[in-house]
């Protein structure tokens, strides 16, 4: 392989390739970093980010944002917490579900029905959920009784958590919609001209209205995900988890105006930032300080993406 | 000390090997109101931006009082005098009538604004030719006349400007603040001011120029005198006969065919007036017109992409509503819009992507999508409208104009639409390319598809229709048919009409 064909690898990858040079860097950084609790540790903490960042994905492709996420996570928990006792695991599995993806369409309807610009239709949603969560719970943490569901979350197969197996699931899911659909292709081509998509007969409401609800189901599979590993239905769950959604899609390459962006760098992005925090916390690095750290790294995979795309439209 | 304020010789321009203007002269004498004529592309608003500092010419000579002048930028034309006040104002609607004006330098010097003053000043300097518009009126609360004069006198008083230039300035005007707008230029010619005027209407060119020059393809053709000239003067040096061997041989038709497209009384209030019209199975019909006659909106209309205030269409002598685009493609109609880049491609997107992209469900089952069937049609698509291309998967944006326009005719082809509308379909396309284009459509034709062809060429509307409507102001002024369609009669139709009062 010649020395530009590898660079031009190294630049069309660079989400993989920073992976990997973190990874490499971690190992030097923390002797505790590649111990297999803590590799379970990272694996685990990834989950929620990871599958809400890929639902996310869908909604940034085609030009949109959802700030609600955290708080549907939040309103989620509470409710698999409150209708356990009552309807059993699996009717208050599909209950959130259905919770979730009902958010989604309030989103997706305000700014797909209603001409709502997203980033204010979705802080409306956001704000509306954190309440309700809040109002539901009565602003207390419900406890949950039940042992079969909070064995889920702790549960391991050949020393990988259960809950990693569901974020593959979420991945190829993702994957398969975005690759082999119909509707991962309008999404695709909605962000990248809204109007010729428009014009060439394409229903644009239907798709928006869908990409809100895959963002509401992705986190209501999170926000059941975090009651199964904490055993708690919280409405302070997730605060601010919004950003770090964003942050991880916008780490593995995607565009905020839409268009661009793939599912495997996303999972990437998600578990980019995972890591950082699971190595800050080895390293002792206190809590506020890491935050600024993350800024900085955030900035940098953005340098990185924009060099890579003045890179390659010179060819 | 020359008499002319302005004297251009010999001035040409090129874009990427299109010659917008050839050889230009233009003498415009100090203190005279000079009028510019032309079709669409003639080279009126090149040669006004070059004079503007917006572009660079290739050649000629150019100058001003006298001065040799080659303006690298518009700052350095303005310090020469020389102001355009363009058709789309340059206002901010939410800033007040004197911050408007004092924009570039709202401190006057200093870091704070000193709004007395400078309202003071605003207000003096609109006085001085008698508009009583106050100074902190917000902008966006004046009418179109008013903000019009607002530029103006910025141009005037701060800019202390001697050559005005105003490209279809009555274009958004109503009557009477067309009056008022004549008045005032009278007024400047008055006190010393030269004035270019490039207008589509002939009759205000009679009411106000002292000189009109006639531009016609990139050229400077004819300098007359508006006290001895005629209208027919004026229109016989606009167009010409260029009529080039690119065109395919007409394909038969019946003049009693089935009408496939019927549109009755489409109005939209303020753009579209009463507009009706029909296209028969086979025939190519031309809806030709100057910019902003209403054609593209015609066909926005019937696409379903701007709302109608009322009249009705009929697809197959069936009437249909059509509210979206979708709506439009299900009846069987397709439209290759005007924008190429913005509203046709998706540039980003792979040429097969953009292939199929109205014709989903033949490349998929369950909204999974099957490669092969999808190769398959853009492989035959590809041949059918022969596109030079790489491979299909490569983006759009790869393309030549006239390829990417290929591949957008394409998606409709696939569509098998019954009514394909063109608008500007050879624009920025190459020689090569628009008589592959004329050809497709001919042979789309005599296959018994309808075509709709909106042109600002009027070449292309004689050589390529069987008839055309004419449009001019929001209404159809005419219809020609086979013989009778020659750029003077065209063009006679399309010229805006001396208003009824």
């Amino acid at each position: 392989m010649s020395a530009n064909k590898l660079f031009r690898l190294v630049i069309n990858q660079s989400t993989i390739v920073v992976f990997v040079l973190m990874l490499v860097a971690a190992g030097f950084l923390s002797d505790r970093f590649f111990s297999p609790d803590n590799i379970t540790n990272i694996l685990r903490q990834s989950v929620p980010l990871g599958i809400v960042s890929l639902g996310l994905l869908y909604v940034i492709l085609t030009g949109g944002i959802d700030l609600s996420v955290g708080s549907v996570m939040a309103l989620v928990s509470v409710v698999v917490a409150l209708t356990i006792p009552g309807f059993g695991v699996a009717g208050a599995v599909a209950i959130s579900l259905v919770v979730g993806v009902a958010c989604g369409l309030v989103s997706g309807s305000l700014v797909a029905n209603f001409g709502i610009a997203p980033f204010i239709a979705t802080l409306a949603t956001m704000t509306i959920t954190r309440g309700l969560s809040l109002i539901v719970s009565k602003g207390q943490p419900i406890f949950i009784d039940d042992q079969a569901f909070m064995d889920f979350g702790g549960a391991s197969v050949f020393g990988v958590p259960a809950l990693f197996f569901l974020l593959i699931v979420v991945t190829i899911a993702a994957l398969f919609l975005n690759r082999k659909t119909v509707f991962g292709r309008l999404v695709v081509a909605i962000g990248s001209n809204e109007t010729a998509t428009r014009f060439s007969g394409i229903n644009i409401t239907t798709i928006k209205l869908a990409v809100y609800a895959i963002s509401g189901f992705t986190c209501a599979i999170a926000g059941v995900v975090s009651a199964t590993r904490t055993g708690v239905g919280s409405p302070i769950l997730a605060i601010g988890f919004e950003l770090d959604a964003i942050a991880a899609v916008v780490v593995g390459g995607a565009s905020l105006a839409g268009g661009r962006g793939t599912v495997v760098n996303t999972l990437i992005g998600a578990l980019i930032l995972s890591m950082i925090s699971n190595l800050m916390n080895l390293m002792d690095i206190p809590g506020y300080h890491q935050q600024v750290v993350k800024g900085v790294i955030i900035v940098f995979a953005v340098l990185l993406e924009s060099a890579k795309r003045r890179a390659t439209t010179h060819h | 000390m020359s008499d002319y304020a302005i004297r251009i010789e010999g001035v040409g321009k090129t874009f990427g090997g299109v010659h917008a203007l050839r050889d230009v002269a233009l003498r415009v004498r100090a203190g005279t109101i000079h009028a510019l004529v032309g079709e669409n592309g003639a080279g009126k608003s090149t040669l006004m931006n070059i004079l503007a500092g917006i572009l660079r010419r290739d050649k000629g000579t150019i100058e001003v009082f006298g001065d040799p002048a080659d303006f690298a930028s518009p700052v350095e034309s303005q310090k020469r005098g020389i102001a355009i006040i363009h058709q789309e104002l340059a206002l901010a609607p939410d800033l007040s009538v004197a911050e408007n004006m004092f924009l570039g330098d709202l401190g006057n010097g200093s870091m704070f604004v000193d709004w007395k003053t400078m309202n003071r000043k605003a207000g003096s300097a609109l006085s001085a030719f008698g508009f009583n518009i106050s100074p902190t009126t917000m902008c966006g609360d004046l009418s179109v006349a008013y903000q019009q004069i607002v530029e103006i006198t910025k141009a005037l008083v701060i800019q202390d400007c001697r050559v005005l230039i105003l490209d279809e300035p009555t274009a958004v005007l109503a009557d009477p603040e067309t009056d008022v707008l004549f008045d005032n230029l009278r007024k400047l010619k008055e006190s010393g001011i030269t004035i270019i005027y490039i207008s589509h209407r002939l009759e205000e060119i009679f009411r106000i120029a002292d000189a009109i020059t006639v531009f016609k393809d990139g050229r400077t053709v004819a300098d007359l005198d508006p006290r001895s000239c005629t209208e027919e003067d004026i229109i016989t040096n606009m167009v010409g006969r260029r009529l080039e061997a690119l065109f395919p041989p007409k394909p038969e038709r019946d003049p009693d065919g089935d009408v496939l497209l019927k549109v009755d009384n489409l109005t939209r209030s303020g753009v579209l007036d009463n507009v009706s019209l029909n296209l028969r199975v086979g025939e190519i019909v031309g809806l030709s017109g100057l910019i902003g006659s209403g054609r593209s909106e015609v066909v926005r209309a019937i696409f379903g992409i701007d709302p109608i205030d009322a009249g009705t269409i009929e697809v197959s002598g069936k009437r249909q509503v059509i509210r979206k685009p979708s709506d439009a493609m299900r009846v069987g109609i397709g439209l290759v819009p005007e924008d190429r880049k913005r509203q046709g491609g998706i540039l980003p997107m792979s040429i097969r992507e953009n292939m199929t992209m109205t014709n989903l469900e033949a490349i998929s089952r369950f909204g999974i999508t099957n490669a092969r069937a999808e190769r398959r049609i853009a492989q035959a698509s590809q041949d059918r409208v022969k596109i030079k291309l790489g491979a299909l998967n490569d983006a759009l944006s790869s393309l030549s104009g006239g390829n990417q326009q290929k591949v957008i005719v394409a998606k409709w082809l696939n569509t098998d639409c019954k009514i394909l509308i063109l608008d500007e379909p050879t624009r920025g396309v190459d020689v090569g390319a628009k008589a592959e284009i004329y050809s497709i459509i001919a042979a789309l034709a005599a296959d018994g598809v309808g075509i709709l062809v909106i042109s600002s060429e009027l070449v292309e509307i004689i050589g390529l229709c069987h008839r055309t409507y004419v449009m001019s102001e929001g209404v159809i002024a005419g219809e020609l048919k086979g013989g009778e369609m020659t750029e003077e009669a065209i063009m006679r139709l399309a010229i805006p009409k001396r208003r009824v009062h």
